[in-house]
Formats: C-alpha cells, structure tokens, sequence
C-alpha cells in the first residue's frame, strides 16, 4: 500500500504538475488517472485493489456533483492528487475537490446558439499536461486552460462550426502535444485528425481521414465525393510511447445511408489508423466495415496489449467494433488476425480470412426500410470497453437492438446534415443488453450479464477483481470480473450515459461515474 | 452518430408556412404517411392502434412546430415513435398531410348510445373495477380519461374483443414466487436489472429484489383484461364503443 501513503502525501500540494513521463507511468501512482482511458493503451483498468468481490458489498455514495444543464453528462473525470477535472455539458470544464465534491473553480464558454451537433451537446472530458487543461468545445475549438485556477491559455480554432464541424470527445495529450479528432459526420465534413503544440496551440500536423486528390486511397471514391466523405474520428485513440504510434478509430463515410454516390471502399472510413505521432503520418491502416451503408462507426476506444496469437508473440491492438465483431489485428503491422462477433448481425454473412466482411447487399438501407441488426447506435459505441490484464478478458457493454435503415436522396447544403437517409430502432421488448467478457486473444466469450435494456455506459474493470458498469435504468453495479456474478448495485436514479473510472484518495478506493446529470463517487464504508 | 437536435433546428427554424406550403405535391405526401403513419393511425388518419388524425384539432400538436416535433420525436409516455429517419423533407409532407386530413374532417359518427355505454361501464361491465375516468374508478388497467381522444371506434372495439391485440409495452401482466413462497400477480409498475415493482388486482403495490424471488414471469404480449365479446351483446358493444369514444379528456 506504499503508493497510497504516498497519495496522502502529495495532496499537500496544491495542484501537481503532470508532466508526459507521469503519464507513460501512470501503473506507479493508480490512485491517479492522467488521461482518458487512465493508461495510453486504452484499457480502463484501474489497479487499485481495495474494493474486492469480499467487500464490495459496503460500497455507499460518499458525494454527489449535480450539473446545471440538461445534457447528457459522459465525461470521464481525470483525477490528480486529490482533484478531479471534468467537462460539465454544454460549455464548461471545472476542477472538484475528489474528498468533498466541491467545486474550486469552473470555466465556462458559452456555444453559439447556431452550433450543430447531431446526438446531443455532449463532452467527454479533458486531458492534463504539465499544468494545463485541455478541453474540445461543440464549436470545435480548443482550450488550454490553467490547470490551477482554470484560466483561459489559449483558445484556437480547430475547424469552421458552421460547417458541421464539433468536438465531443476528450482530447490526448503526449509529449508535448494535444491530438484531438473532429466530430461531424453527419455533415459532409471531411474528418482528421490533428495534433497541437501543447504550449503555444500551433498546429503541428494534420491527418485527414480521406485522402485528398493525388494521395493513396483517393481512388476509393467516386469523382469528388471524398470532398464531404466524413470518417469523423470522434472518440479518443489509443498511443504506444514505445514506438511513438497513435491508434485511432474513424466514423461513417458520408452520406451515411445513400452510398450510391460514394461506390468504392471509402477510405479511410470505419477503419483504424495508425500514426506516426511526430509528423502524422500514416503507419498504416484496417478498414473494419468498408463502403459502409449503416452508420457503423469505427470510434471505439482501441485496447493495446501483447500476447500470443496462434503460436506467435504479438504486439495487439484490439477492437470491439459497433459492427457487432471483436477484432485483432498486429498493432506493428496492422495485419488482420481475428474477428469474432460478441453480437447478432446481419448487415454481412460473415468476414473472410482478410477480414473483409462478405456484406450482404439486401441488407442495405432502402425507401421502404431494412430492419438489420446491429441498429444504427452499433453492437457497442463510445463508451469505454474494458481490458483486464489480470483476468486476461476483455469486457463489452452491447446493445442487442435492429433497426429500420431508411434510404432517401442526400444532398449538401453547407452546415445541414448530410445523411441520405435515417434509422428507426427498435425498442422496448424487442431489444435488450449485455455485459460480455472475452477472452481478449480468442474473442471467445467467457461470461455475460444480461441487461435490461440496450446500454450507454461504459466499463471499468479492476485489480480488486471486480467489473462496474451502468444501464438506462439507473443501476450502477459491480459484476465478479471472472464471473460476471453481480455482487453489488445501487439505483442512481436516470439513465446512465457514463464510462465508469476509480482513483484514490488519503489511501482509499473511490468509484466515479455520471448519471443523469449528476457524478457519483462511491467508497467502503 | 444520431442526427436529431439538428432535424429539430432545421424545423423550428423554417418558416411556419413552410409545414404546408401551398404547392406540395400530396402523392408524395400520401406516401410518406402510408408508410410511416398508416400503420397505427389507420387509413387515410382514421384511427387504429393509434389516435384519428382526421380531426379538426390535435390535443398534442396545436401548431405546426408542434406537430412536426411529435413527428419528429415521438410523445414521451405513449407508443409514439420517433421518425426522425423521415427527414426534413418527410417531416413537412407527414406534416402537411396530417393537416389536410384535419381540414377535410368530418365529425366521427359512432354509433351506439353513449348513456346506456355508461351505465354499462359502471355496471354490468364492471370496468371501473380496473378503469379511471376522473376521479371515479381504481387505478389498476390504463386511465381512459381521454380514450376517445387516444382510440378510434374500431381500434376500442378491437381491445375489448381481443385485447390481447391492444397489449403495448405498459401494463405487462406478471406473476412472481419468492423464495418463502409467496405467490403475487399483477402489472408490472416499473422494473430494472435488480429490483420489479407490481400493483396486484387488490390495489397492494409489491417491490422486491428479484435475488428474493425464485420465479418471474412476464406476459408482455399478453392484456391482464378479459375479452368482452361473450359477455357483451352486438347493441352493448357499441354501446360501451360509444361511450368510450365520447371521452375526450374534458370534463
């Protein structure tokens, strides 16, 4: 327990300095998390042991921090000796005293009224580095913001909001950089990724997620389609310090459900990416779901980990994709090895040994509708898978839902939504969820925890031996990561759009989740 | 991603006069609502699962704005859906549509004698036993305040022959054991992944952890409500439509 005591101690401070070598070591201080998903290889598994299947049964709510909008409230809270900085939706970032839940300050900017966003005024949260905040807003700016009282550093432009243009989700920094991904896809945006000066806010380099005229992969595109091709990349990404390489996911090409005008593989839509994080450069790239017709977005937290596949050491990146598959692929290489589904579909009849999916062409969109499992919010979608080193499993929050894919003319209009076409789930009885755990080398699926209803939230799994999740009726709960046995729950009262995360304070494990608009942290008591 | 603030910027931003423009070309308009809105609403909006739309004003949908948000994304608390896969364009021709069928309504004309429906409700029907009307009757099946306003003549006459057929996803008939033994039947209020709660026909309200319960049975396809075609006559039956068909909601 040295670290904890250690914890205790560095609290006297009045806010740390979070230098990059911080984050790449991130497993030496677990009552700490530097950055989205805790560690830069995207697992969200927190080593902090406290709170065991033996006493989980004690957890109680030790604090509640209420927002005073109506938004969904997804942010994942990053925690530094003793506070917690989050993004309140819709306009601001505020740091909370993690033992009490008290605000020490809060910085708001408010949107333009005009600001379009197609699901929701959402945030996903911030990234720390040295002493500063970093934080997307819905119009697609940028802020650095003084991690000490929360003054503005800077505020730069990532992209014109007018056209469509937002950032949701919460940005990455690395040595000396911020990289965040544009949200926008259902706008006839052209997506990217960018990467930041972390000092001064200068662009240092740009990734677009569908080659220009002349550049490899154009050719995938029918004339100037590619111009409004979308492959947003909304979610946050996953990096590997060692080789220096950030893994991203990429959104739906667009239009969405007419692809008549955009016949080809559409890349780099619905794939992942890997780059180069000094220049930008393209590593390589997997297309999951090409020439996309059902809003399978590819922006899911990608999970890195070594293992042995088939007899052969492997440097992996994994993926649980919202096409309804389990993937992995040779994080160095990105050659295919595996895809396994966690969910029902019917969009494809399968994937072949490439790890093309072999679609099935009647199961697109149509005047009349197509009902196609997946539904159009995916098997999964941003919120958080987990991965256990412990347990060697992987755990999936899934939504079991079809939908009706609607086929209409799509036609850009600067700003208005481009989609050539729409989607109606299918709800109540008809639909349902899971917990499932993998395991994370043969996708194979060890346990599942049946749900209510299909979920938005995401997962946590811990060294304690415990996995916490949420579903839309308001239960917060911890399931046995080897059994998925639920050991302990509390109704948190609305729906839960959250992604769970634990840090410690004066040596004790603490829970945090959102729900409704409200942030709950949990202790033994 | 899931477009549907902007579908509602585009609206409330449109002119008003552009839900109904003079020159929409109504086939089209037909289209959309037979295939999206007919399937509940009936034929030419004249009431099925669904209310009548065929009606000169729409307790929900005052205005156009109004309505083209109803279309748009469902009413919270009934069975209708969100259509927001229509479209702007699909949105204004439903829209427009359901605003013709308006103009061109006629009065409902269901026959039958609404006084002899009521003493029927309260008497050999015992309808009160489950039903709401106001203040009078218990609170057990669905509240019929404003029925008429909700049903068509033949969509009620359908749930009282079958009403198996009118089964939605409230008032799921559900039966549980605990693990002591004890036997309790009813609807279902409210349920999560941990706990059930259930009003009994007796009026009792049950929550339990369903770790306490070693049987749960849920009968959603099922209506705890008898069919009422062998204990009504034909002249009954219409009598009991038309009586439920005149209430509206108002006093």
């Amino acid at each position: 327990m040295r670290f904890l005591l250690t914890a205790a101690c560095v609290t006297v401070v009045v806010a740390a300095q979070v230098p990059y070598t911080r984050i790449v070591n991130a497993d030496k201080e677990p009552q700490n998390w530097l950055t989205y998903s805790r560690t830069y290889n995207g697992q969200r598994y927190s080593p902090l042991a406290q709170i065991t299947p033996a006493n989980v049964a004690h957890l109680k709510p030790l604090w509640t921090y209420q927002i005073e909008q109506m938004d969904h409230f997804e942010t994942t809270p990053i925690a530094v000796d003793g506070i917690l900085y989050l993004t309140e939706p819709p306009d601001a970032v505020s740091a909370v005293d993690a033992r009490s839940g008290r605000r020490l300050w809060r910085y708001v900017r408010p949107v333009p009224a005009d600001i379009q966003v197609c699901c929701g005024r959402v945030n996903r949260g911030v990234a720390i580095l040295d002493n500063t905040v970093y934080a997307g807003t819905l119009d697609a700016h940028l802020l650095a913001l003084n991690a000490r009282n929360g003054a503005l550093e800077w505020d730069i432009t990532v992209a014109d909001y007018k056209s469509g243009h937002s950032l949701t989700g919460a940005p990455l920094a690395i040595a000396g950089k911020v990289v965040v991904g544009i949200a926008g896809g259902e706008y006839g945006i052209r997506g990217f990724i960018d990467a930041y000066d972390a000092k001064s806010g200068k662009q240092l380099w740009r990734f677009w997620t569908v080659p220009g005229s002349g550049q490899p992969g154009n050719q995938t595109w029918t004339a100037d389609s590619w111009r409004r091709g979308g492959a947003p990349a909304w979610v946050t990404g996953a990096y590997d310090p060692d080789s220096n390489v950030l893994y991203w996911g990429t959104g739906n090409p667009g239009p969405d459900w007419n692809p008549d005008g955009r016949s080809g593989d559409n890349l780099y839509s619905c794939s992942m990416v890997a780059l180069d994080a000094n220049t930008g450069q393209l590593k390589w790239h997997f297309q999951f779901t090409p020439h996309d017709s059902h809003d399978y977005d590819s922006t899911n937290v990608p999970m890195l980990m070594d293992g042995v596949v088939r007899g052969q050491p492997r440097k992996l990146v994994a993926l649980a994709n919202r096409n309804g598959f389990y993937y992995l692929l040779d994080r160095t290489t990105g050659e295919f090895l595996s895809a396994k589904p966690y969910a029902k579909f019917t969009w494809t009849t399968g994937i072949d040994d490439s790890g093309r999916p072999k679609v099935d062409r009647s199961m697109e969109p149509s005047e009349n509708g197509t009902l196609v499992w997946p539904s159009l919010y995916g098997a999964t979608n941003w919120f958080s898978p987990s991965y256990s080193p412990a347990a060697k499993l992987v755990y999936i929050s899934v939504r079991e839902q079809s939908s009706y894919f609607y086929k209409t003319q799509a036609e850009y209009q600067k700003g208005a939504m481009f989609t050539g076409g729409g989607e109606r789930a299918m709800g109540g009885g008809k639909a349902s969820g899971a917990v499932r755990a993998l395991d994370a080398l043969t996708g194979n699926m060890k346990w599942e925890f049946k749900l209510q209803s299909p979920p938005w939230s995401g997962l946590l799994s811990t060294a304690g031996g415990l996995v916490f999740g949420g579903s839309m009726e308001g239960n917060f709960y911890a399931l046995d990561a080897l059994t998925g046995k639920p050991l302990w729950d509390y109704q948190t009262g609305a729906e839960m759009y959250s992604n769970v995360m634990s840090f410690a304070v004066d040596g004790e494990q603490r829970i945090a989740v959102t729900s409704g608009h409200a942030l709950f942290v949990f202790g033994l008591q | 991603m899931l477009p549907v603030l902007a579908l509602l910027t585009f609206l409330s931003q449109a002119n008003p006069a552009a839900v109904a423009p003079p020159g929409i070309d109504l086939a089209r308009a037909k289209r959309v609502f037979d295939t999206s809105c007919a399937g509940c609403h009936g034929p030419e909006g004249r009431g099925g699962k669904g209310p009548s739309l065929a009606v000169p004003k729409l307790r929900h949908a005052r205005t156009d704005e109004e309505l083209g948000q109803i279309i748009l994304f469902g009413l919270p608390g009934t069975e209708m859906p969100p259509s927001w896969h229509l479209g702007v364009e699909g949105v204004t021709l439903a829209a427009a549509y359901v605003r013709m069928l308006g103009a061109n309504a006629t009065p409902p004309q269901v026959a039958g004698d609404v006084g002899k429906g009521q003493q029927l409700f309260r008497g050999k029907g015992a309808c009160a036993g489950c039903h709401t009307i106001g203040a009078e009757g218990r609170a057990y099946g669905p509240d019929l305040s404003d029925i008429g306003a909700r049903r068509s003549a033949a969509g009620l006459r359908e749930a009282l022959i079958q009403p198996n057929a009118a089964a939605g996803d409230g008032f799921v008939p559900v039966r549980a054991v605990t693990r002591q033994g004890e036997k309790v039947s009813g609807i279902r209020l409210n349920e999560d992944n941990f706990t059930i709660q259930i009003l009994d026909a007796s009026g009792r309200f049950h929550s339990f952890r369903k770790s306490v319960l070693s049987e749960l049975q849920e009968s959603p396809t099922e209506s705890a409500m008898p069919s009422y075609q062998k204990i009504f006559s034909e002249g009954e039956l219409q009598d009991l439509v038309a009586y439920l068909s005149s209430l509206r909601g108002e006093p």
